[in-house]
């Protein structure tokens, strides 16, 4: 074999960038706590583009679905069980089935995750938060990078502090069939929201020459 | 952590191999995935943001009446002959840059001077690979029946999307330049494989 660019796999740059940002913030609305990762897209995400790039009517169960079901992916929505697109940064008012989610088990992410381990329910009862309305911004390109946002805001009205370890991308296709597109974890010890703190979810989503 | 990283694997009829890390998305393709995300309507959604590889303004919607979303590809199927769509390569060597919309040089299809026959294209059926690398690749045959040897610099895919009164148009997804440049002489082939893999 005779490698035309030098770089090892090691090293080898992701061709698609995606990166979050948690922020806490109090009653007063100051910043009491941030973290930052990256990179941890998966198998549902690359099944997904490669559904699109195929363009083909699938003859395999070939996507994994949060309850860990089987369906097909077609590009053009043209049959049943299609599972198209990956409407994710509007996921609405209280909903957990689309958009950005959060849970509190942060066991390693591998490639087959199809949904987070313990996400938390939507709500202001006991270890629960309330989901906001998603949202996000449309395409910036600062060369070399070209970027946008998914992000959410989500509340703790639920009398106690609860521990966020881990978050997500949820996308819904239709049938309200729902898919994991990438799970990250907070390292211990994760990031605390107190009852009547709320925190800013965003990833931001770039390619880069 | 898991990533997504792309190889472009070009392997010539002689038996040599060449191996490319890709990272060359452009920034059409950022809008095509922010529709997606968004499941924004075409035109009324987000306006033209890309362009095609006219250098024409068009729309980068993901959907269309609320359940039936935009196929913002269309491409992998590309036929016999077709250079307009699906892999691509050229002979360009100019960097990379977040608003190419076309390859640097491209090869035109055809056994003319300078001219490369393309394949129908391919791809790696059945379901995304198992193991630690979870793939899929995109395939195509490039046979130089020309008269001299040609010099393949660069490789792209170019998307075709479209839906119902939108489309079909062509649109450079991802461009790179190679590190090092594929010789093909007169009678010889390559296969391009541009391998996706979700890697641990």
């Amino acid at each position: 074999m005779i490698p035309v660019n030098e770089e090892t796999k090691k090293t080898h740059k992701p061709c698609l960038q995606v990166a979050w940002n948690v922020q806490v913030y109090d009653r007063d609305n100051k910043l009491v706590e941030e973290k930052s990762g990256q990179n941890s897209l998966l198998v549902a995400f690359a099944t997904k583009l490669a559904g699109l790039l195929y363009d083909t009517a699938s003859t395999y169960k070939d996507i994994t679905n949060t309850s860990q079901a089987a369906f097909y992916t077609y590009p053009d929505g043209s049959s049943g069980n299609v599972v198209t697109g990956m409407p994710c940064s509007g996921g609405g008012f209280g909903l957990t089935t689309t958009g950005i989610v959060l849970g509190t088990n942060n066991t390693a992410v591998t490639a087959d995750d199809y949904k987070l381990n313990t996400i938390i329910a939507n709500g202001t009862g006991g270890s629960q938060l309330l989901y906001l309305a998603g949202g996000g911004t449309g395409v910036v390109t600062a060369a070399p990078v070209s970027s946008f946002v998914i992000d959410r805001v989500i509340l703790n009205h639920s009398g106690g502090t609860i521990t966020i370890k881990e978050l997500g991308i949820y996308s819904i296709a239709p049938a309200g069939i729902t898919f994991c597109l990438c799970r990250d974890i907070i390292a211990d010890p994760g990031a605390d929201i107190d009852d009547g703190e709320y925190m800013y979810v965003k990833y931001t989503i770039s390619v880069t020459t | 952590m898991t990533k997504l990283t792309g190889i472009i694997r070009i392997t010539k009829s002689t038996g040599e191999v060449y191996e490319h890390r890709m990272h060359s998305f452009v920034q059409n393709f950022a809008y095509l995935l922010n529709s997606l995300c968004a499941r924004l309507a075409p035109n009324g959604g987000v306006g033209l943001p890309m362009k095609d590889t006219a250098n024409t303004s068009v729309t980068a919607g993901a959907c269309n009446n609320g359940a039936s979303y935009y196929n913002w590809f269309y491409t992998a199927a590309a036929a016999i002959g077709i250079d307009t769509y699906g892999m691509v390569v050229g002979t360009g060597v100019t960097p990379v840059a977040l608003t190419d919309y076309k390859l640097d040089v491209p090869i035109a299809q055809g056994a003319g001077a300078g001219q490369m026959k393309y394949s129908a294209a391919s791809y790696q059926v059945g379901k995304i690979s198992s193991g630690a690398n979870r793939s899929f690749k995109l395939i195509r045959w490039f046979t130089n029946d020309s008269p001299g040897a040609i010099t393949v610099n660069e490789v792209g895919f170019i998307a075709r999307p479209y839906n119902t009164g939108v489309g079909p148009y062509n649109v450079l997804i991802c461009r790179d330049v190679l590190g090092a440049p594929v010789t093909v002489n007169s009678g010889e082939g390559i296969t391009v494989e541009m391998a996706f893999q979700i890697t641990a």
